[in-house]
Order: C-alpha cells, then structure tokens, then sequence
C-alpha cells in the first residue's frame, strides 16, 4: 500500500491517462480494419518468441529479433492507408468517438426503407451500402464525400435520375450518409444470374469484398434486394427489408 | 428548465461515454499500467547502472 502510494502522484496519474488514450485509440482505430488480423500476428510472434526466450532457444531468439524489423517495415506499408485514416481521425479530435445509440441506429434503417420504398414505387434506381464493421475507405474515397444526417428525402433527392449525384451509390456509415456517387467493386461471381445489370453486380461485389450490407432497388423492376456477403436476395417488400436490417444492424450495437 | 433539461442531457451522454466500449476501456487501461510498470522499472534500472 505504502508503494502504491509512494507511485501515486499527479505525474504517473498523467503518464498513464494518456497512454490510456494512446492505447484506446489505436484498439479503436484497428477495430474497424482487416489490420487487426496482422495485430492478432504479431502478438503470436511476440508470445512465441517470449516462449522462445524463456525456453533458451537462443538461435531461434535471434531469428525472430531481425524478423521483427522486418514485420514491422511491412506492417507500414501495407497498413499505409489504415494509418493515414487514423492520423485523420485523430486529428479531428474524436479521441473518445461515440457510435450512435440502438434507437438512431433503428431511426436510420426506418429513412434507408421508407427510402428504399418510394424509390421502388416510382422506379427509381438506387444502391445504398451500409457499413458494419469493416471501413468502407476506399470506396468512400472514389466518390464524393457529404457526411450528412441520414433521412429518407435526402437519399430520394440523390438517387433521383435528373441529379448530378445519381450515378454510383452512397455509403451509410450509423447514422451518417458519408458519401455519394462512389463506385462499387462489381462482382464476378459467374453464379449470378445474368439478366442482373451493373447496380446488382455491384452491390453484390462490394458485399462480396467488405461485411457492409447493400440495399439494390431496381430501376427497370422497381424491386428491392439486399446483398449480404456475396448472396442476394431479391424481391424484398420494405417490411421484410426492415426486419432484416434490424436483425443485422441492431444486433452489433 | 431548459437549464435541466441540458444538464440531463449531459449526465445521460457521459454515462453513454462511460459505458461505451466498456471492456477495450478496461483492456487498454490494464495495458497502460502495464506498460508504464514495465518501463518504469527499466528506467530505474538503468539509473542504478
């Protein structure tokens, strides 16, 4: 107790609070990304050279130091743009990020589906992907960036066929419309059927290549479809689209 | 009214920062004295060299 205390003071306070942060932001910041894979890597490298250490195996001891050098030139390069969003994030001044709460979260299912609606009434082609987990960055990036509230009216007035945003389609990201007029990965699994056109194809390669769930609504059949990793179901009524939505976003929040 | 209205607001927001993501908040702040035991003590050990 008399150590504890010996240590407590407002300095050591201070160094580990903002090593919290520190540590906190970067657990956030990997969350989102396929780097936590390369994380769960390195850690299984470090545990075995550890085991090696202790155990004496010093050539093995050795091999694994100049590996590490090495891992840790390729974990620059190849998590170069996960870093860079990273170094945004943090200059934004979201230290803490709070993600939207169960009730916004059901609020912006409601906006994508009575969108989703309106637009099959009046056969309106739209293509609106829904971010999970992992960061939809590229995609993001290759359209034009909006990041405004979600509703309902905004999503009709993009996907409206006249409007200079129509083309491609946007990224929702909680309760944010991040992005519109982004270009989506098609697919080119040769199972669908071919009478699916480009915003089908698309929609299912962007589910194909992320776990963001894409909501297609057919201009020439005014139906509604959603792809989720890699497989569409098609000819959704709204309803069946809100239960599904509901079941896939709400579960995670 | 508003006054309190704003203040509840605010209690309710900071209990959602708290609760939030309440296990990597743990997590981290385990790592973070870990690490700053870790290097303390080899900064002590250091000095005694």
């Amino acid at each position: 107790m008399e150590l504890i205390l010996r240590f407590l003071n407002w300095k050591t306070v201070s160094e580990i609070i903002i090593l919290w942060a520190v540590i906190y932001q970067i657990f956030l910041f990997l969350q989102g990304t396929k780097a936590v894979y390369l994380l769960r890597g390195i850690i299984i490298l470090l545990i075995s050279f550890l085991v090696f250490q202790k155990l004496g195996l010093f050539v093995l001891s050795w091999l694994f130091t100049k590996l590490f050098a090495f891992v840790v030139i390729l974990m620059l390069i190849t998590l170069q743009p996960e870093l860079r969003e990273g170094l945004i994030r943090l200059g934004r001044g979201h230290i803490f990020y709070m993600e939207p709460k169960k009730e916004e979260i059901e609020n912006a299912i409601r906006e994508i589906v009575a969108a989703a609606g309106a637009m099959a009434r009046k056969r309106i082609g739209a293509l609106i992907a829904v971010r999970r987990e992992l960061s939809l960055k590229n995609v993001i990036e290759s359209g034009v960036t909006l990041q405004a509230d979600l509703s309902g009216e905004l999503l009709q007035n993009i996907f409206y066929p006249s409007a200079p945003l129509h083309d491609g389609g946007v990224v929702v990201e909680g309760t944010r419309l991040v992005a519109a007029a982004c270009l989506f990965p098609l697919s080119e699994n040769p199972q669908l059927e071919r009478t699916l056109g480009m915003r089908h194809r698309a929609g299912v390669g962007l589910s194909e290549n992320s776990d963001a769930l894409v909501v297609i609504v057919s201009e020439e059949t005014g139906s509604i479809s959603l792809a989720i990793n890699g497989q569409l179901t098609r000819n959704l009524s709204p309803n069946d689209l809100l239960t599904i939505l509901k079941g896939q976003l709400t579960k995670t929040v | 009214m508003k006054v309190l209205k704003r203040l509840l607001l605010k209690r309710i927001n900071l209990k959602a920062i708290a609760t939030h993501n309440v296990w990597l908040k743990i997590i981290s702040l385990l790592i973070a004295i870990v690490v700053w035991i870790y290097v303390s003590g080899e900064i002590t050990k250091g000095v005694r060299i």
